[in-house]
This record gives C-alpha cells, sequence and structure tokens, in this order.
C-alpha cells in the first residue's frame, strides 16, 4: 500500500524544483542544495519523493566513487538511464538533490533505474524511506577518524541498518565487510584469487584486521592483495573468507586482461576482461562494477565489448609527459590513511628516479588561525614506502609540516633527501632536476591547485633548461 | 647505549592503533632498541603478569575490542595495581584509558565492568562524538618544572569522576574529562589513563622523556629531539589561539 505523502510535500518539492532552476541559471551543478532545503521543509521528502524502480548503490571506505562511475558508464554504453549522484552528494540531502532533479512535474521518475553511490554512515537517514535492491560493497577500512572512528563502528551503523530484502555484493576478500548484515539472505560474493603480487600477510604500518573480526583470535593469512584484503583462518574459532560466487582467476598486469570464473552459474564459465591500466585497486574496482552488472542482468559480452569504450576513469590522477619526463598528480582523501599509503605505493613503484611531492595538509586550514587539523593519520600512513632507492628527493609542504617531517624521520626517510617547502612554487624550486627524471606529487583532494602550480613551474624549469642548452 | 634490562610493554598493539595511536610506540622504538621492548598480543599472557616492567603503553581500539581486553586483563587488574602503587610509569591513551575505570556504559544503559585502576565511570554516547585540542600543564612530579602537553581529543565518550587530585593535565585549552572539566585524564603515581589521542608522545617530547626518564632511560637521549621539539612548539603556540577548534 503507498504510503501517504506529508502534506509538506508538495511545497518541499516546489522548493527542490525552484533551487534546481536557480542553480540551472547560474550554471551550477546539482550539489545537496535542493535537497537540503527539501528536507528541511519535508523531513520524509525522500520519502515521499518519486524514485526509479530499481535501486542500487555502491559504498564501502574506498573506490565507491570510481565503482559508481564506471557502473554508470557501463549502463549508459548499454542504453540504461540512469539517475545518479555523481555531481551531487552520497548523503541524503543528495539522494534528494538526484530525485528531485529527476522527478517529473506530475510526480514520476523520468528513469526507471538509480545507480548511485552511498556514504556508509548514512543508512540511519536514509534506510526508513528508501531501500536498495541492490547494494555493493567495495570494502571497509579506516577512514576519517574525525567522523568514522574505526571501522568497528562504521560496521556497526551499516549492519543493523541494511534492509533484509537487499541483495548484497559483496567483497569475500575483506573479512570485515564481507560479515554485514546477516539479515540479508540474497548475498553475492566476488574475490580476486591469489596474485603473484601478493605478500603473506598485510602489509603497512596498520591494519584493520590483525584478529579474527569474530572472535578476537589470530588469523593464519594465506596471503593478502592489499592491507586486509585477501585470504585468512582463525586459528581459534575457523572463522575464514567465504566461497566467491564470481572470482578472478588469472590476471596480466601487462596487458590489463583478466579472467572471471562465475562459480555461482551452471558450469562455472569464465570470461575475460580489460582493465585500461592495471593496479589491484583498479582491478576491485572494476571487478565490483562488473559483478554489480552481471547480477543486473547485462551479459559478459556485453559487458567486455563496452569495456573497450569505457572504464576505469580516474579524475584523481592526472599525468603531464614533458619530453620523457612524466608529471604525475594523484589526488587522495585526506585523513585517508589507506589511500594515501596506495597514493604513495603507486608513485615510488614508477619505473625511474623521482622526487616525490607530498601536500596532504588542508592548504585551506592554514588560513584559519582558530582552526587546526588533526594530524595522528600520518601515523598510520605507509610514509616507509619512500624509503625506495628510485625515491631520490621527497619534497613536504604546507601548514603541517613539521608534524610530517618528524613522520618522515620515524619512517627512516634519509634528512638528506627530505625538504620542506615554505610555498607552492619553493617545491618546484627543490627538485633537483638533475636526479630527478620524474616528479610526482601526492596530494589531498583539495590541493590539486597547488599541485598544479608547482608542476607549472617544474615545466618552466625544465624548458629554461633545454633553452639554455641550446 | 639504553640499559638492557629496560623493558617497555606494548600491550595488545595489534588493536592499540586506532586514530594514530601506534604513533607512541612508534616514537619510544626510535629511541630505543627492540631489545627493549615486549610485545603481548591475543591471548599471551602479558609480561606484567611475572615482571615488573619499566613502562606499559596501549593506544585506542574499537569498542568490541575493549570488551575483549577488559576480558583478557580482568584476572590480572590487582597486579595492574600493585604496578601502579609501585610507580611503574604507564599511558593508556584515547579510549585505552576507558578500560581501567570502574565501568562502561552503554548508549542503552548496559553497563561493562572495567578494571578499576581508576576511579571513574565512561558513558558512550554513539553517534554524538566530542572534538577538541588540547592544551594543559602537566606536572612531572619529579622535581622538574611542569610543562605544557598538547593534543587532540576525538572521542565517543564522556567521563565522570573526580580526579580533582589524580589529574594527568590541567587544561588551558580544551575540555578536561567532560564538557564542564577543565581537568583531563587520571593519574595514579606515573600511570596515566588520558582521552589524549593520536601520537601523544611525538607531538609532545617533554612528555617522552619523562616517560623515558621514569622508565629508567635518562641518559637515552631523545630521537629527533630538534624536529619533535619545533613542531611541538609550532602546535604550543597556535593552540592557544582564541576560539581555537579541531577542523574535521
Amino acid at each position: 500500500m503507498a504510503q501517504k505523502k506529508s502534506r509538506l510535500f508538495p511545497v518541499a518539492f516546489l522548493a527542490a524544483k525552484a533551487t534546481l532552476a536557480a542553480l540551472k541559471l547560474t550554471n551550477h551543478e546539482g550539489g545537496t542544495l535542493p535537497g537540503f532545503i527539501a528536507e528541511g521543509i519535508d523531513p520524509a521528502f525522500l520519502g515521499d519523493i518519486a524514485k526509479p524502480e530499481q535501486i542500487v548503490f555502491i559504498t564501502g571506505t574506498n573506490g565507491k566513487t570510481t565503482t559508481n562511475n564506471l557502473l554508470n558508464d557501463l549502463l549508459a554504453d548499454n542504453g540504461y538511464r540512469t539517475v545518479t549522484n555523481r555531481v551531487g552528494g552520497n548523503i541524503s540531502s543528495g539522494f534528494a538533490s538526484s530525485f528531485a532533479k529527476n522527478a517529473t512535474w506530475k510526480g514520476t521518475s523520468k528513469t526507471k533505474l538509480a545507480v548511485m553511490e552511498f556514504d556508509e554512515l548514512s543508512g540511519p537517514r536514509i534506510f526508513p524511506y528508501l531501500q536498495p535492491d541492490i547494494l555493493s560493497v567495495t570494502n571497509l577500512f579506516r577512514d576519517t577518524f574525525s567522523r568514522s572512528a574505526t571501522p568497528d563502528y562504521v560496521f556497526d551503523v551499516m549492519d543493523k541498518g541494511i534492509p533484509a530484502s537487499t541483495h548484497l555484493i559483496l567483497n569475500a576478500d575483506d573479512m570485515i565487510s564481507c560479515r554485514l548484515a546477516p539479515q540479508c539472505t540474497h548475498r553475492t560474493y566476488y574475490s580476486i584469487a591469489r596474485l603473484a603480487e601478493d605478500t603473506a600477510e598485510p602489509v603497512g604500518i596498520v591494519s584493520d584486521l590483525t584478529a579474527c573480526p569474530k572472535c578476537g583470535g589470530k588469523l593464519k593469512w594465506d596471503y593478502a592483495h592489499l592491507r586486509h584484503l585477501g585470504h585468512a583462518t582463525c586459528e581459534e574459532c575457523g572463522y575464514t573468507n567465504p566461497t566467491p560466487d564470481y572470482e578472478v582467476i588469472s590476471v596480466e598486469p601487462e596487458t590489463g586482461k583478466f579472467v572471471v570464473k562465475e562459480h555461482c552459474h551452471e558450469g562455472a564459465p569464465t570470461y575475460e576482461y580489460k582493465l585500461n591500466s592495471y593496479s589491484i585497486v583498479n582491478l576491485y574496482n572494476l571487478f565490483v562494477a562488473i559483478v554489480t552488472a552481471r547480477e543486473m542482468g547485462l551479459a559478459p559480452a556485453t559487458i567486455a565489448a563496452s569495456l573497450q569504450r569505457v572504464n576505469i576513469a580516474s579524475s584523481r590522477y592526472n599525468e603531464i609527459d614533458y619530453n620523457g619526463r612524466r608529471l604525475i598528480s594523484m589526488a587522495s582523501k585526506g585523513e585517508n590513511d589507506t589511500a594515501t599509503s596506495v597514493t604513495i605505493d603507486i608513485l615510488r613503484k614508477q619505473p625511474g628516479d623521482k622526487a616525490i611531492i607530498i601536500m596532504i595538509a588542508d592548504a585551506y586550514m592554514a588560513k584559519a588561525k582558530d582552526q587546526t587539523e588533526y594530524i595522528g593519520w600520518y601515523y598510520q600512513t605507509d610514509f616507509e614506502f619512500l624509503q625506495d632507492p628510485s625515491v631520490k628527493q621527497v619534497i613536504i609542504y604546507g601548514d603541517t609540516s613539521l608534524d610530517l617531517q618528524l613522520r618522515l624521520r620515524l619512517a627512516g626517510i634519509d634528512p638528506a633527501k627530505t625538504f620542506v617547502a615554505s610555498s607552492p612554487e619553493e617545491t618546484a624550486d627543490l627538485v633537483d632536476l638533475n636526479a630527478c627524471q620524474h616528479v610526482f606529487y601526492a596530494h589531498g583532494l583539495y590541493n590539486g591547485g597547488i599541485a598544479d602550480i608547482s608542476r607549472n613551474r617544474i615545466i618552466e624549469r625544465l624548458k629554461q633548461m633545454e633553452a639554455s642548452h641550446e | 647505549m639504553s640499559n638492557p634490562a629496560t623493558k617497555i610493554e606494548i600491550l595488545y598493539p595489534e588493536y592499540g592503533n586506532q586514530g594514530g595511536d601506534n604513533g607512541n610506540a612508534l616514537y619510544l622504538e626510535v629511541c630505543l632498541p627492540k631489545e627493549n621492548f615486549v610485545y603481548t598480543s591475543h591471548a599471551a599472557t602479558p609480561y606484567f603478569v611475572e615482571h615488573t616492567p619499566s613502562a606499559i603503553i596501549m593506544g585506542g581500539m574499537t569498542e568490541a575490542q575493549q570488551e575483549l581486553i577488559i576480558s583478557r586483563l580482568m584476572p590480572y587488574k590487582d597486579r595492574l595495581a600493585e604496578l601502579a602503587d609501585q610507580g611503574v610509569p604507564m599511558l593508556f591513551a584515547g579510549n585505552a584509558s576507558e578500560l581501567f575505570g570502574e565501568k562502561i556504559v552503554n548508549p542503552d544503559g548496559s553497563e561493562i565492568e572495567a578494571l578499576g585502576l581508576f576511579k571513574f565511570t565512561t558513558t558512550r554516547y554513539m553517534p554524538q562524538r566530542f572534538h577538541d585540542v588540547q592544551v594543559g600543564e602537566f606536572d612531572p612530579g619529579n622535581g622538574k618544572e611542569p610543562f605544557v602537553v598538547v593534543g587532540f581529543k576525538m572521542q565517543f565518550t564522556l567521563t565522570e569522576g573526580d580526579n580533582s587530585n589524580c589529574y594527568f593535565l590541567k587544561n588551558k585549552v580544551g575540555f578536561g574529562i567532560n564538557k564542564e572539566s577543565k581537568l583531563e585524564g587520571f593519574r595514579r603515581k606515573n600511570a596515566i589513563a588520558t582521552w589524549l589521542i593520536g601520537p601523544l608522545l611525538p607531538l609532545n617530547p617533554y612528555l617522552t622523556r619523562w616517560i623515558l626518564d621514569m622508565a629508567g632511560e635518562e641518559d637515552t637521549p631523545l630521537a629527533f629531539e630538534e624536529e619533535a621539539v619545533a613542531a611541538y612548539q609550532k602546535h604550543a603556540r597556535e593552540m592557544v589561539y582564541p576560539g581555537m577548534h579541531l577542523h574535521y
């Protein structure tokens, strides 16, 4: 039986539509403002607004934005029209904005399908009004301590709220998130089998799975792909990873080709797909998008064909090749040690001698004298990777540079190759372009602008060097 | 050179590393050789049960892990009190502090009996989270001058208890054990329970110096003292700015 709409809904809907129109007139993206206003008028707006017939959410600590965007691209390539929140927000007001934009004035949904990124902590606000048909979970790691506290806390918030009717698509390699919501009986697991690059157990300064998530017992590891994503068994209670329905059974990093075995389908058929740029992170993101698409009914051949046209598009990676010198800029979410560690690991593993410039302090914070930012997450980030001998210089910039400098000392980074810059321009000036073939930037999400200032100055210097040799 | 007999016990490092609390052990590990450390993990009997460690360190963890560790340490609560009264330096930081009060009260009113090293009760208020910066004065009590300790707080809990004669810090900035208090943490001789999170020792080289002194390592130099003091002085200078708060 359809629930009666709030008497405030028409006003809220009108306000959302008017805000959307005003934003469009002023050339602004959707964002969360229309939904914020609508929910301020009608707190049950999310329940009242017209929604598509099928709703798919992508969530998890890391990879949800990339996966959601990729899945939407895949679906669009196959003629599906979706409502998404890729330019909105992944919290309640973002959903409200997206659905308001997608609703006709008659109160119907323009599309039959929603594929949306979902913030892990938004369940209590969203699930009472909106139950996803499919919820795909990438992983659970420690995230911003200020907001998300610990993975256990995020797990507890998610665990209780997910509706029992939701079909869960879970990462079997993540012994934390694979246990989510036992009330959901429709569960699909995906896993990447042992890879040549695996480690015997999780590596890194911290791990979110140092003991059995069920009983606290000691885990015996078979292998680890990335931090705690891998395969292990509890020595005390025997708890282990669930058996996968979809499994990546082989990978060719050089070509990006990988084979997925579908254990859940008759005869366990295998299918080959292609990743445009191999990394374990990209593989996970593409794989969960493929599994979700498969569970939505797309055929393997259709997906494989689409991947020739759409693939992983990382908005957080940018590379300029200047006469054989690579200038890579990689962004990672602030206060997220896993994302920053992965960034540093990717950069240090690039071939050739390089300088790595770190800009992870919030540049805007430095201007606010009555605010300070938390630096504890530096102690959970793998700056030890910078010991790599191909990293010839580490240059740090930002308001927390003194804290970061100490952290680098404790990480064993040679003080002779560590430099503190006082401006974005100075980060470029400090680079020894004779010793470093390449210059890489590991920066916070909102520091792309200052990284660009530095990178442009590097290019200027390179041009000057060329001119002086002519 | 450090004393080979020095043994700093890191309790449950596999759990006590939330929010960067692993930074405390990390800094000590750079100051002293690995022979000076003992790590108690999983179901192993803590070193302090049969020995007198030079110091005991534990950091914050998840709520489920708090309860697990309380159950593991409960048989040894009297031994911990005995060691505290002998003056063994201990640092229980972040929500590890809560294990050593009398009880933890859940949002639903249920209670968890804790180890009782200090007389306080902690209440969990999830999902409400309390954030703050901290600048407080620490009296080392070893004849040395008091000094300022800086740090951060991010927690789901507030605590009730009389720490007027047994506090860790007298705060100039930031709330103490609860929003009405300016007295942070608890102290029993050299044993400290504090809600300050993260790399408290790297942030506070003088506090690290005090722990090393109390552990019998007066002659061991602080690692990277110049860099640590420079970062500490910047925080001490900036965190007293009027209206200072934590951005998140």
